[in-house]
């Protein structure tokens, strides 16, 4: 019921404020060139483009483009989650445009990354053992996973249907794979394809009102082999929170499997130099955990409940950009745990004897930013902005022995970040070029943080070095100060304009405990 | 715009209501159980008490807590974590209670084991029965075993520096004439099938003999012997066990090959169906077996198990009231289903957890006597009685 009554209550601000405000289109730059500032303040400005409404392009006009860019990234530090790596090198490819298409738009995105991540420990199951499910399986080696990550995303929408319509799908197709480079080795696949057809519905000429369906199904397999078979190594079974399962294995086979479904609702309001949107959405997830190879059983199952809602308000001056956000995403995750007895009618067979729920996480955040842009004819002078988070993780694991009630971990943390970008254009710079220099600063507040484990075995190193370890990054108090340089410069390529860039990122957590952790990325690319 | 607002919200509204009212499954809870003790149909009050164990190994979490009671009687139990649990029970009868119930003014010690005992919220309302056998008390006891085998320098494995010490735990002399050690039969996949048979026998397929007329080998009290696979320096095994003391090795004559012929006395392979030239025992655990016939060895009172395979060979018949000690070795704690004795052979388990690992099992110690005789601890039950050693060792805290 706290969601409910958090729900109403943004809800009812964010139409009190879209009454009381003219609204309107996003940014389009009066030159018809794309710079590294105009493409930032597009996609900052352009709101619909934020939902997962893909009809919604055609509401307003937008921007033609193409960004192609390729990179490397290098990241180095203790400051980590332990099944993050503490050094993860990767390159990077990126290509992305939107286009007019048969009085709609077509927008498409294709990027791989090629990662590298060093000494992790405690994961040998899953690509990414961050994305909600605690059933993973895990060693104490520190090790390397080599990655690879392909995305392909595209939105279509339509011309305007029975004057009042527009109609939209989106889709995403991920495949990843990652190898782990130490016994025991998993070989992990994950596949996932997500659907989202849509519908706009253009009131008048200031209101328009959007509806999404969401449809993802994902697959992640992960065949553990060992390369020196005469050692069986000992692998943890881990159900959250510090409970862990101990045993011994020569090969494995894991996979995870399931669909989510979902649907948004917007409402969207342009007067004048004005844009409102609002956006809500709720989705259902299951995903399956199953083990084995010859008789496939449950060993656990997440059941997730996401409930999110936004809204952006963007008031176009001639001279500036007055950009103000709101977000709010509740979810809630249930683990069922599965028991197991051997099939009384076959006695080399198992079946499932007991199933409840023994692991819970509940996240929310709220977010609310602001940011100002001085504009020019073809981007932005400058910027400068604040966004204030509230991100909450609580976690539980029913039962973890008898007499105590749960292991519980909850972490607050309060995240205010300023940041701002200065658009500097000198004759001194070669190519008749500009330089987009950016820096942004977050302070970390930790609140309301615990952890306590109740399970039998507080001196484990599943409790010790991972539960208790990475309770300590999270809920740590830290300073993260970050900075980036985008060098761009205009050519002619048979008659064609291309800004092409080069472009260095950053950031540096300085020393938390005696780690810190730091991050550097470059590329080049060119759009035009 | 009025309009537009309260559409919203009704919206919304729609959304938390169907969700949030959606209880898609039950907490797991504590539940509650009855265990009913059955012994025979006694039902009176015990001096010394009975000790239940339970273990819980749902999810692999291991957690144990203990209940004593003196009363044959129904016990309910309450808070417990559902799951499959390990139920033991080891208790001691007095000569005056053995007389009461057995008719026999013997030492007995009392002892059930039962596994994959479900303990959930829709077995409530059923009483878990657990029978508790009779076994005598045995004096003639495993005292060490290393079975797993260890690596050599070069990484493979090694199977030859394994040995099984057995120790006088009585007071009074024991001779070793024909006393055999066996493994017990096991597929290594489903658990044999031996019918009507299994009832008052083991099965195995591997008997080794001490040599000996009657009173040839006698075991003072407080003394062992070792039975060596090989009784030689194993100098190359990461173990580094120096076997060359050993009493006894399981020699297999042949022509070339190892293991080699050591001068430690070789046991009599009385029953060996195994085509290996050694006793080729599982580094993941054996079901142990030390046993006296009182008649003659016969190799052919043997039965085949009625699921065996076209490979499968007969074994042989070992009488239960014949077994001076067993002790079911396993791979691991969560293979735990392996066991191969019921609760009146070994209620327990012993395990290293892992192959080729240089550990072994040992007993512990219960007492010494003022005279310095150590009294090894022997409830019936391995995972009780015995400890992992991270360094096998023979004639461990002995001088002989």
């Amino acid at each position: 019921m706290n969601y409910s009554i958090r729900l109403y209550t943004l809800s009812i601000i964010l139409c009190f404020l879209s009454g009381f405000t003219n609204v309107n289109a996003q940014y389009i730059p009066s030159e018809n060139s794309v710079t590294p500032s105009s493409l930032d303040l597009f996609h900052s400005t352009n709101l619909w483009f934020e939902t997962q409404n893909a009809a919604g392009l055609s509401s307003s006009k937008q921007m033609q483009y193409t960004n192609v860019y390729g990179g490397y990234s290098y990241t180095k530090g203790d400051f980590r989650r332990q099944q993050e790596g503490k050094k993860n090198t990767g390159f990077l490819f990126n290509a992305e445009g939107l286009i007019p298409l048969y009085g709609g738009y077509l927008w498409g995105k294709f990027s791989f990354e090629n990662e590298s991540k060093e000494d992790s420990r405690f994961n040998a199951s899953i690509i990414d053992p961050f994305r909600g499910n605690p059933f993973i399986i895990a060693d104490d080696r520190s090790s390397e996973w080599k990655l690879q990550y392909y995305n392909l995303s595209a939105k279509a929408s339509s011309r305007k249907i029975f004057n009042q319509i527009f109609a939209g799908i989106g889709f995403n197709y991920k495949v990843s794979t990652g190898a782990k480079q130490l016994d025991p080795r998993p070989l992990n696949t994950f596949y996932q394809l997500t659907v989202t057809p849509s519908l706009v519905w253009a009131l008048d000429n200031k209101n328009n009102i959007g509806a999404t369906f969401y449809f993802k199904n994902q697959r992640e397999t992960s065949s553990i082999s060992l390369e020196y078979s005469d050692y069986a190594q000992i692998i943890y079974k881990l159900y959250g929170v510090g409970a862990f399962e101990e045993t011994t294995t020569r090969s494995a086979r894991r996979e995870y499997k399931g669909n989510t479904t979902g649907f948004e609702i917007q409402y969207g309001h342009n007067v004048n130099n004005r844009n409102f949107i609002f956006n809500a959405g709720y989705q259902e997830a299951y995903e399956d955990v199953i083990d084995g190879s010859s008789q496939l059983l449950n060993t656990g199952k997440t059941l997730t409940d996401i409930y999110y809602a936004s809204s952006a308000l963007v008031i176009n001056n001639q001279e500036s950009v007055h950009k103000i956000n709101l977000d709010l995403s509740l979810s809630s995750t249930d683990g069922l745990f599965y028991d197991k007895k051997v099939d009384p009618n076959d006695a080399s067979e198992y079946v499932i004897s007991y199933k409840k729920k023994r692991y819970s996480m509940k996240n929310q955040m709220y977010k609310m930013n602001y940011d100002l842009f001085l504009t020019n004819k073809n981007g932005y002078d400058w910027n400068v902005g604040t966004t204030l988070t509230y991100l909450s993780y609580k976690e539980e694991y029913l039962l973890p022995q008898q007499g105590v009630g749960k292991s519980k971990q909850d972490i607050g943390k309060y995240n205010l970040n300023l940041h701002g970008k200065y658009n500097l254009k000198t004759k001194f710079l070669p190519w008749k070029g500009s330089i987009l220099i950016g820096a942004d600063v977050t302070y970390s507040k930790a609140s309301d943080c615990n952890l306590f484990y109740g399970g039998l075995k507080p001196d484990h190193k599943i409790v010790k070095e991972l539960l208790v370890a990475d309770y300590s990054v999270l809920s740590a108090n830290y300073w993260k100060i970050g900075a980036d340089l985008q060098h761009s410069f205009p050519l002619s390529i048979s008659n064609k304009k291309i800004e092409a860039y080069a472009k260095a990122s950053g950031y540096f957590i300085p020393q938390i405990e005696n780690k810190r952790r730091g991050n550097a990325t470059i590329s080049i690319g060119f759009m035009l | 715009m009025e309009y537009i607002s309260k559409y919203l919200l009704f919206i919304v509204a729609l959304i938390l209501t169907n969700s949030c009212t959606d209880e898609k499954t039950e907490d797991f809870k504590e539940v509650k159980a009855t265990i009913s003790l059955k012994l025979g149909d006694y039902t009176g009050t015990l001096s010394n008490p009975l000790i239940i164990k339970f273990t819980n190994l749902s999810g692999g979490f291991g957690q144990v807590f203990e209940k004593r009671v003196y009363k044959i009687e129904d016990i309910k139990l309450e808070n417990l974590v559902p799951g499959q649990y390990i139920i033991s029970v080891t208790g001691k009868l007095t000569q005056d209670e053995a007389m009461e119930i057995y008719g026999k003014q013997s030492s007995y010690v009392l002892n059930a084991n039962l596994s994959n005992v479900e303990i959930y919220d829709y077995t409530e309302g059923k009483p878990i029965v657990v029978n508790i056998e009779e076994s005598m008390e045995s004096f003639l006891i495993f005292k060490e075993m290393y079975y797993c085998g260890s690596k050599t320098d070069s990484n493979s494995n090694y199977l030859y520096d394994k040995f099984f010490e057995i120790y006088n735990n009585s007071e009074e002399v024991i001779y070793l004439d024909s006393v055999c050690l066996a493994n017990a039969s096991h597929s290594g996949q489903v658990d044999y099938d031996f019918g009507e048979a299994a009832k008052d026998n083991l099965f195995s397929n591997e008997v080794w003999m001490i040599p000996g007329t009657g009173k040839d080998v006698p075991l003072e009290p407080g003394k062992s012997i070792v039975i060596a696979i090989s009784a030689t320096n194993h100098t190359t095994a990461l173990s580094r066990l120096d076997l060359t003391s050993s009493d006894y090795e399981t020699y297999v004559e042949k022509t070339s090959g190892t293991p080699l012929d050591y001068p430690a006395t070789n046991m009599i392979a009385i029953y060996k169906t195994t085509t290996t030239k050694f006793w080729s025992l599982a580094y993941g655990g054996n079901g142990m077996i030390l046993y006296k016939l009182d008649y003659p060895f016969d190799p052919n009172d043997i039965v085949l198990p009625s699921n065996a395979l076209g490979s499968t060979k007969a074994s042989v018949k070992i009488p239960k009231n014949a077994v001076l000690d067993a002790v079911d070795c396993i791979a691991d704690e969560s293979k735990y289903l392996d066991k191969k004795f019921p609760a009146s052979i070994d209620a327990g388990f012993a395990t290293v957890g892992a192959g080729w690992i240089a550990k072994s099992v040992a007993r512990k110690i219960k007492e010494t006597t003022p005279e310095g005789r150590i009294i090894f601890q022997d409830t019936n039950n391995s995972s009780e009685d015995f400890e992992v050693m991270d360094t096998p060792q023979i004639r461990r805290y002995l001088n002989n």
